[in-house]
């Protein structure tokens, strides 16, 4: 029996949560999705539950207080999330911050897309893509 | 008649001088010659001939060639020498010497052949303890015997040694003179003025175009002279062969070369000779190519004549100084007038350095050791006229040495440069204010240039995000078009991200307006514009149940739309950012010049108005202070409160048009204070 696949996505805007979880159903509804509204509680709701091991982290840049990139050297530290996935998700679509992520840790990148299709597209490829590594997901 | 007695034999050398005695005195008898009662009759005769004589004469006799000889060929034999042992003695016993060369001739005359005839000959000769070179001028010629045969040879010499020696004098000094001419490069003439007869040396020939053996007809001689001097030269020729003049003849003309057509200038020197009658008779002297001299001289004048006219021309003042005289100076009234502003200032060097500036003196001392070191002089320094007033001076000099490369002299210009410099100052004046004003433009590009990015920066953000937004919810909507609940939510967020699309768009506009600064200044009340402000919230601040406190503010000169914006936007955030009842306090202070002094951008020297407008609303991280002015900064999440990032930032640009300033306070939690600095009057030039 394997684990249900998790995804955890840390971003301020509910909007940009609705839709997210939105486009996560439509490529397979059996994945989980849970929210944080900014990178404290994101970490707080990690500290707390040391069995919560999700097996995908999103990640939005632009938001109050901590911004992505501090969350983002935060979580990395976490050493159960050491190989786990983390997305960027954000609107940015700059190389600057493309480069910088990646080097802080993150595994992938994704710019907000307009259409809820688009989305769906780029999730279904990321899953394929880090299947592997991301042990016995899927 | 016969007289056999020995005085009566030896009569024929009666009169025979010293040399008669001489020969008397010989004992004939134990010689080869025998008594001289047996002598020959034709010797006697020869001797008595040579005796008698007072011209010097010899005589070689017989096959001996036994010689004798008369008082007047004595002194040619020197002192202790031949003589007296030659009287008598064989011919080569007393010439060893010479009997090589003189055998021959004698020979030959014995032989019977023709006199021979010698003319300065050399034989050296052994006379007063030496072998002398000794020049002789002889004939021999043969004496006949009884037997009608040449049976001696009579000898007549002239010792020309003297002669000779003065003759070879008389031609080194001339080679000398020639020599030097030469040297000298040197025509020479001669003119008889009898015949008018000219004859040149080589050199004068090959001036006139001639051969140097060719003869100097008298009419080329004047033709060679340039037309505009001819009339000169022979004025001056006529003068010198006056006997008045004295005779002496110096002309400086031009002659051309008839072949060449190569003009020169020459300088004739010559001197006529007058005879007893006053009559010249001889005109004789040196023509001189000064050609180089007379050209150099005219290089020399022209460039003087330039440097004159340029020390004159630039208003220079120049001055000398002899380096062997301590204090003294030579100088022109122009550097009188340079240094002290009067022409007739009287100077000395010491005196000169005491116009100058004593802050200025070092320069000078500077130069002076560079110059002692480089020989050239050049500084510039002030110095105060007795008026009072200063006057920027340049000094450029060198010195002179002599040939051993001792400094012997100094000399320079001075340059009053006063004006020069007042326009290179005000030059580097305007320069600088230019280059203040270009950095300051440089600056508001700069920052117009950043606004710009943070343009563009909303426009590919915050404006896409609530379009973006309306794309997805639209999708969402589409495919959950059945259920009833979430096409009410899905279109409810698609009119409300519309609705912030609609707002960002207004106050990027709203923005954009305060760049343009066409606006008018206008003395405006505050108190009417914040109460026009508190109108247009009334229906919020009932909802809210907000309390607003102003105290009465002044009137300044301003834009009144935009200083409606500013409380606007305050007012508007101190009623949105709160998480309890809002109050508002709004105060005004006129600020103190030291308070002025203390906030950057602000002019001490105006007076400003400072106006805070507090709340007790959220308040802000005091670590962001700066960034809440800069365009599209949300330090709050937007979804409790909303906003567009603008609002500050536009408060700031209405401040600084307004030639103000906007700072915060705040901590978190604890309200905010926005202190809004405003000049109560614009200056004429706007900002």
């Amino acid at each position: 029996m394997t684990k249900p696949v998790i995804c955890f996505l840390i971003d301020d805007d509910e909007d940009d949560q609705e839709i997210f979880a939105m486009a996560l159903k439509k490529v397979d509804a059996s994945i989980d999705c849970v929210f944080a509204d900014t990178g404290p509680s994101a970490l707080q709701i990690i500290q707390q539950d040391n069995t919560f091991a999700p097996q995908y982290i999103f990640l939005d840049l632009n938001m109050p207080g901590m911004t992505g990139k501090q969350c983002l050297t935060a979580l990395r530290q976490i050493d159960r999330l050491r190989q786990t996935p983390i997305i960027i998700y954000s609107t940015s679509a700059e190389s600057r911050d493309i480069l910088e992520t990646k080097k802080l840790g993150a595994t992938d990148f994704i710019t907000k897309p307009e259409r809820v299709s688009a989305l769906t597209d780029r999730l279904t490829s990321l899953f394929l893509t880090h299947q592997s590594s991301c042990g016995d997901a899927l | 008649m016969t007289n056999n007695s020995p005085s009566a034999a030896h009569s024929f050398l009666t009169g025979g001088g010293e040399m008669g005695d001489l020969l008397r005195s010989i004992n004939w008898a134990d010689h080869a010659l025998g008594p001289v009662e047996q002598w020959p009759q034709s010797l006697r005769t020869s001797l008595s001939i040579i005796f008698s004589s007072r011209f010097p004469m010899f005589l070689f006799w017989g096959p001996d060639q036994i010689c004798f000889y008369n008082d007047a060929y004595r002194p040619s034999l020197g002192n202790n020498g031949k003589h007296p042992a030659a009287m008598g003695q064989r011919g080569q016993a007393v010439w060893p010497e010479i009997w090589d060369a003189i055998s021959p001739l004698i020979a030959q005359v014995l032989a019977g052949g023709m006199a021979t005839w010698s003319e300065d000959q050399l034989l050296p000769i052994y006379r007063n303890n030496q072998l002398e070179d000794v020049y002789w001028t002889f004939s021999y010629s043969p004496v006949n015997d009884e037997s009608g045969q040449p049976g001696g040879v009579f000898v007549t010499c002239m010792e020309t040694t003297e002669k000779v020696r003065t003759l070879r004098h008389l031609q080194e000094t001339r080679d000398q003179l020639f020599f030097a001419i030469d040297a000298a490069n040197l025509g020479t003439w001669e003119l008889d003025p009898v015949t008018n007869r000219f004859i040149g040396n080589a050199r004068l020939k090959e001036w006139f175009g001639l051969t140097p053996d060719a003869e100097i007809a008298l009419p080329l001689a004047l033709a060679v002279i340039a037309e505009t001097d001819q009339q000169r030269v022979t004025d001056a020729i006529a003068t010198a062969l006056q006997p008045a003049s004295g005779g002496t003849y110096d002309v400086i003309y031009t002659i051309i070369n008839p072949r060449t057509r190569r003009e020169r200038i020459v300088r004739a020197m010559g001197r006529a000779y007058f005879d007893a009658s006053g009559v010249a008779y001889r005109f004789a002297g040196t023509t001189q190519d000064v050609t180089e001299q007379i050209e150099a001289r005219e290089r020399i004048n022209r460039a003087e004549q330039m440097a004159q006219m340029a020390v004159a021309g630039a208003g220079a003042g120049t001055f000398f100084v002899d380096l062997a005289d301590s204090d003294a100076i030579v100088y022109s009234p122009a550097l009188a007038v340079i240094f002290t502003g009067n022409p007739l200032t009287k100077l000395t060097r010491s005196g000169l350095l005491n116009c100058i500036l004593p802050e200025d003196r070092p320069i000078r001392e500077k130069a002076y050791q560079i110059a002692a070191r480089k020989g050239k002089l050049n500084y510039e320094a002030r110095t105060a006229w007795p008026d009072g007033s200063i006057h920027w001076v340049r000094v450029f000099g060198a010195y002179l040495y002599d040939t051993k490369g001792i400094a012997t002299s100094f000399s320079g210009i001075a340059l009053d440069i006063t004006a020069q410099r007042m326009i290179q100052q005000e030059l580097e004046r305007q320069v600088d204010e230019r280059t203040r004003e270009l950095s300051s433009a440089n600056q508001s590009l700069m920052r117009t240039n950043h606004e710009l990015e943070q343009f563009a920066y909303i426009a590919s953000h915050d404006l896409q995000e609530p379009l973006r937004k309306i794309q997805s919810f639209a999708d969402l909507l589409h495919t959950n078009r059945h259920d009833t609940q979430l096409f009410e939510l899905y279109l409810d967020k698609i009119i409300r991200s519309a609705q912030r699309m609609s707002s960002l768009i207004k106050a990027v506009l709203a923005y954009s307006r305060l760049a343009s600064k066409d606006e008018l200044f206008e003395p405006t009340d505050l108190n009417a514009v914040l109460q026009q402000v508190l109108t247009d919230f009334d229906l919020l601040i009932e909802q809210k149940g907000a309390t607003v406190q102003a105290s009465p503010l002044p009137t300044l000169v301003g834009i009144p739309l935009q200083l409606g914006q500013l409380f606007t936007n305050l007012v508007g955030n101190a009623l949105k950012f709160t998480d309890k009842v809002p109050l508002i306090e709004i105060t005004a202070m006129p600020v103190s010049t030291s308070e002025a002094a203390q906030q950057a951008g602000l002019n001490p020297a105006l007076p400003y108005s400072r106006i805070t407008v507090r709340d007790n609303g959220i308040g802000f991280d005091p670590q962001y202070a700066d960034r809440i002015f800069a365009l599209f900064q949300r330090l709050n999440n937007n979804k409790a409160y909303g906003g567009t990032g603008i609002g500050l930032a536009l408060c700031k640009k209405i401040v600084e048009n307004h030639g103000g300033l906007i700072t915060a306070e705040s901590a978190a939690g604890q309200g905010a204070a926005f202190h809004i600095y405003l000049p109560i009057n614009q200056s004429p030039h706007g900002h």
